[in-house]
């Protein structure tokens, strides 16, 4: 049943996300105006034809109607601006995305996770101030920047962009757990498991980790709507071919058919990562 | 104790060089010195002048100025919001909980951008860049408590499962205050952990939005429109050293951030 | 602005062979980025600049404009010759030439290209420029190699307009995907990269009788990030960069390793013009301001473009007197000058229109604040300085301006559809030499008319005039007296100024050393035009990275 709940949830999601989207792109400035119109060549024959169907697309309901039916059937339409099914370009693009976000976010994970863990160890210590100041930097350093930096010192210009999110999210997720971890560590039952001398290990997988286990699965879920809403960045930065790279030109030429359906699948890769940390929730913290 | 002082003195120190920037830099931050271009530092320009010619240490400093105050603000609107909303999934029952949920997940999911090109048109051309600034921070606290909030609500869960929150609902305590006095507190760490994040995130969204046209605009300098500046100094990031001043910007901001943490999250009468 | 430019365009113009042919190595891929993808590869149909480019590289058209002389030379056409008062023109094709498939060429395949182009159902700007206001263009083939096109009247340079167009073959089953040009598409990762190779069946040969081209692939990666291109460049990991921006064109200079190279004044402009359109939704004196010559005269002088040029440009730009670029040899108009900087004529100017000084801000006649907002596209730091420098110019008259950078779609909206701009601040890119491309912008009825489009008649008699003007060129076919109809056009212009032209900048771009043979123009494919007589030093040798 609850199985059940969660993809209606999810479908929910998807197909209001989908209308939603589809209103804010086309009333919003510059729907109506195409690159091509600059052309001083172009005839006033093409300039008409090329209105005409943009404003077919104010008719919300109807379009989307078309679409979703479309959609049922399994056609995800064409992409104005580069003339290719949108099925083609997703196949084409979603794999490259999906494989950089799972590296991204286990590498954040690992990265921040573990420094969250090193500064909670050493209170007050240098180490500690290395730590704050460090995540520090890398959230104040434009996605631009710091691609540029890693291919100034590295060569490999494949994996910047893996790291480029990885490093977006190593701050967010330090920072979270960070303060999970001393907050947990002031808790009555830790300063009991001190007192009786136990080990520092012990604690922190026996007292610390397990009462904040909740949130840090509701940060799991979240980092991937945090590491996919980084990778439009620097895929754009870096050129490389996934969804994020398609998602920005797709909104510089107010690609309609591709905007949705990209809108689609951010929908459904956030939905499900939250619907199973929910999930992962329910199983892990008692009395849900 | 000591080192909170410091570092108050420190912040105060620089809200003040920030307030005064008046007299403090020698120029005003729209003035070309068009035969000093991209200069290295100098007596004139201790931070040498940018490609216009203009005094790198002013920009800085009336750039920091809005960001500075407007940043912390749009991060508490955005962790104020991600804590009421958060909280009231947890708190609230069921069908609080999934409509909650939903309204994330489509918050998480939407294309923002269009919204903001909508903003940007609906607001006259030559709008003041303070306000066109303060609604493009508004609109960042405003649209930030989605992911966030899935967090709190997972730590509210805890809380309202843990004993002392089971004690105050057995003496009949009222929700509202179990809300305020006992669950809203425990989930402080997470909210510190949202608004540090948020503080230099919005600061460099706010050049982004810049780049689709909201927010300040020639020839006022942003704090976060300096940080992207940076972006096309390769000859700074080769040789960091070499170009020290162009770096300000982010040494600043790393240490602005980095000395109000340490100053909250030392409690007093520590160390 | 003067003559002296055009002798230096042709001595950088004319870098000799290095080597004799003989010395001439084969072999090597060429890498180089383009900042899109190719939004269509078929030929007929691209309309971006990278399009352009593979088009270029992988197929062959009747004449190829040489962008070095600026004139059109043959190329599978032998020869053409003009009939009809320029209404017909008659094509003789070479004999023996072969598809990069081995299918055969000849006048069925010209018959069927600009058929295809003639359908209706083709939008793209080759189809465009062929097709005629009204009546229909005609084209049979007299025998294999005879072609003869008919266009209802004449049409201004027409043999310019075989120069863009590829020619596709009828027979292969292959259809768009052979092509005659020196390169054919191997290998396209979406988004990513294309590979080509070399056409084993080019029909070109040096003058050895080697055949052509002498690379054996290109590799073009899509890379919209111009530092990580520039960076990835000196680590030598391209081979060419072109258009570039002065600034990173002034740090390549001084690398040793590289071969920086100024091409010369380019054909774009970046100007800036006032809306005239009657019924937009700004002020009504605000809207007299702009249709006053000499308010925009005022504006134009109290502009400093040799600043411009010297700061922004770092000097890889010189003040523009127009439309027309010096480096357009033929068209450009001797007589013009770009406009000096004149503060103090501008104000003597604007106060005798009833302007006046009110402290330190300038107040027309009924006593309103002389500001106004300039819109441009965001993203472009070159314009955003220049939009700064318009700024803290007209300060010095009392004049404030906004500067309000939008996103493309937005501003293109503002400009051309719903008239709610002040000024307008854009750079023009010209690719075509002959003024009759740039009809629907002179032409007061043109959608593309900038500042006043889609007038029904004309609203100025100086627009009126530039209409006749620009009617009477394109019905001639005298080169000189077009010319000297055009001529006018651009006098008119810039005694009027409704639109101000600010700076024509220089093409930059830089090589490494090893890419020989090199012809670069102002013209694209700036550095790669001659494609098949590019080779590498090394020839197919390892590079030493």
């Amino acid at each position: 049943m609850s199985v059940l709940r969660a993809l209606g949830r999810i479908l929910l999601v998807v197909v209001a996300g989908g209308f939603l989207a589809q209103a804010l792109i086309v009333f919003a400035p510059g729907y109506s105006a195409d690159e091509r119109e600059l052309d001083p060549g172009l005839s006033a024959e093409t300039r008409q034809t090329m209105l005409q169907e943009k404003a077919k697309d104010r008719q919300l309901l109807g379009n989307y109607g078309r679409f979703l039916s479309g959609l049922a059937r399994g056609e995800l339409g064409t992409s104005r601006s580069l003339g290719r099914p949108v099925k083609e370009l997703l196949e084409d693009r979603l794999p490259v995305t999906l494989l950089a976000i799972a590296k991204s976010v286990t590498l954040g994970w690992c990265l921040g996770f573990t420094l969250a863990v090193i500064c909670f160890a050493y209170p007050g210590s240098p180490i500690e101030t290395l730590g704050l100041v460090s995540t520090n930097l890398l959230l104040c350093l434009p996605a631009a920047l710091m691609a540029l930096l890693l291919l100034i010192w590295g060569d490999a210009r494949g994996s910047a962009g893996v790291w480029v999110v990885a490093l977006a999210l190593t701050p967010r997720i330090f920072r979270y757990s960070y303060n999970l971890l001393r907050q947990s560590h002031e808790s009555p039952h830790v300063l009991l498991a001190m007192a009786k001398g136990l080990g520092p290990i012990r604690i922190l997988f026996h007292h610390v980790i397990p009462p904040i286990a909740g949130q840090l699965i509701a940060l799991v879920g979240l980092s991937v709507s945090l590491g996919l809403s980084a990778a439009i960045p620097a895929e754009v930065v870096l050129d490389i071919p996934g969804i994020g790279q398609l998602a920005w030109q797709a909104a510089l030429s107010r690609d309609l058919p591709l905007l949705v359906n990209l809108t689609f699948v951010v929908a459904l890769i956030g939905t499900t990562a939250n619907a199973l940390s929910d999930y992962l929730l329910a199983e892990t913290v008692p009395g849900q | 104790m000591k080192l909170r002082r410091i570092i108050a003195c420190l912040l105060i120190g620089l809200a003040v060089l920030l307030l005064g920037a008046r007299w403090v830099a020698p120029h005003g931050y729209e003035q070309q010195f068009r035969d000093f271009i991209a200069a290295s530092p100098t007596k004139e320009f201790p931070l040498g002048t940018d490609a216009l010619g203009r005094d790198r240490l002013a920009r800085l400093l009336y750039g920091s100025r809005l960001s500075l105050l407007l940043a912390p603000a749009a991060a508490a609107v955005s962790v104020f919001l991600a804590a009421l909303i958060g909280g009231l999934a947890a708190f609230a029952g069921k069908r609080w909980e999934r409509a909650i949920l939903l309204a994330t997940d489509l918050t998480l999911s939407l294309p923002w951008l269009f919204l903001i090109l909508t903003i940007r048109g609906a607001m006259p051309l030559d709008v003041q860049p303070e306000i066109s600034v303060l609604i493009t921070f508004l609109v960042l606290g405003l649209l930030g408590w989605a992911g966030p909030a899935r967090v709190v609500r997972a730590g509210v869960k805890k809380i309202i499962a843990s004993d002392f929150v089971f004690q105050a609902n057995a003496m009949g305590t009222p929700p509202r205050r179990i809300f305020f006095h006992y669950i809203l507190p425990n989930v402080r760490p997470l909210l510190f952990a949202q608004f540090w994040i948020s503080l230099p995130v919005f600061i460099l969204s706010e050049a982004n939005l810049g780049a689709m046209g909201l927010s300040v605009s020639e020839p006022m300098p942003s704090w976060g429109n300096l940080l992207r500046e940076l972006e096309s100094q390769t000859s700074a990031l080769e040789h960091p050293l070499q170009n020290w001043w162009l770096l300000a910007p982010i040494v600043l901001l790393v240490g602005v951030v980095s000395l109000l943490q340490v100053w909250q999250q030392r409690p007093k009468g520590s160390l | 602005m003067s003559l002296i430019l055009i002798p230096f365009l042709l001595a950088a113009a004319a870098t000799p062979a290095e080597l004799s042919a003989s010395k001439i190595l084969t072999g090597g891929e060429l890498r180089f980025v383009l900042p899109s993808e190719p939004k269509t590869l078929h030929p007929l149909q691209v309309s971006d600049e990278s399009g352009e480019l593979i088009r270029y590289l992988t197929s062959g058209s009747l004449v190829r404009l040489n962008r070095v002389s600026q004139k059109i030379e043959p190329e599978l056409a032998e020869s053409w010759k003009l009939g009809d008062n320029g209404a017909q023109i008659t094509f003789q094709l070479r004999k023996g030439l072969k598809y990069s498939d081995g299918s055969p060429f000849d006048s069925a395949d010209v018959v069927f290209t600009i058929q295809k182009l003639l359908d209706k159902t083709m939008v793209s700007p080759a189809a465009e420029s062929f097709r005629p206001e009204t009546g229909t263009v005609e084209v049979k083939a007299l025998g294999a190699t005879t072609v003869v096109v008919k266009f209802p009247s004449h049409v201004a340079g027409v043999e310019r307009l075989f120069s863009g167009l590829s020619i596709l073959s009828s027979r292969s089953p292959k259809k768009e995907a052979v092509g005659l040009g020196p390169f054919v598409i191997a290998e396209s990762k979406a988004g990513s990269f294309l590979r080509m190779t070399r056409n084993s069946n080019y029909w070109k040969k040096d003058s050895n009788g080697r055949q052509l081209p002498y690379l054996d692939g290109i590799r073009v990666e899509f890379q919209r990030n111009r530092d990580i291109e520039l960076l990835r460049f000196q680590k030598g990991e391209l081979d060419l960069v072109s258009n570039l921006e002065p600034e990173a064109f002034e740090k390549l200079k001084t690398n040793p390793a590289v071969t920086s190279l100024d091409l010369g004044t380019s054909l774009d402009a970046t100007q800036l013009w006032f809306n005239q359109v009657p019924t937009a939704p700004i002020g009504a004196y605000k809207k007299e301001w702009f249709g006053s010559q000499a308010f925009r005269l005022a504006i134009s002088e109290s502009i400093n473009r040799k600043d411009m040029a010297r700061v922004v440009y770092h000097g890889f730009g010189v003040p523009a007197a127009g439309s027309i670029s010096p480096s357009n040899i033929f068209w450009y108009a001797n007589e013009l000058k770009a406009q000096e900087f004149q503060p103090k004529a501008a104000l003597a100017r604007l106060q005798k229109e009833g302007f006046r000084l009110d402290g330190e801000q300038l107040k027309d006649k009924g006593g309103n604040l002389v500001e106004f907002t300039i819109v441009t596209n965001t993203g472009n730091k070159v314009r955003e300085r220049l939009a700064a420098m318009i700024q803290a110019d007209l300060r010095q008259m009392g004049i404030k301006v906004t500067v309000a950078a939008l996103d493309f779609p937005s501003l293109i909206e503002r400009i051309m559809r719903t008239f709610n701009y002040e000024a307008c601040l854009l750079g023009v890119v010209n690719t075509d030499l002959d003024p009759s491309s740039q009809m629907n912008f002179w032409l007061s009825s043109g959608s593309s008319h900038a500042w006043n489009p889609n007038q029904k008649t004309p609203v100025t008699s100086w627009e009126a005039d530039i209409d006749k003007w620009m009617r009477l060129q394109s019905k001639e076919i005298d080169p000189k007296k077009r010319k000297a109809a055009f001529d006018k056009v651009q006098v008119i212009a810039a005694l009027q100024s409704p639109i101000i032209y600010l700076i024509n900048k220089r093409t930059l771009g830089a090589a490494s050393p090893r890419v020989k043979n090199l012809k670069p123009a102002i013209l694209p494919p700036h550095m790669v035009w001659n494609i098949e007589e590019i080779y590498f030093a090394e020839g197919a040798g390892k590079v030493a990275k």
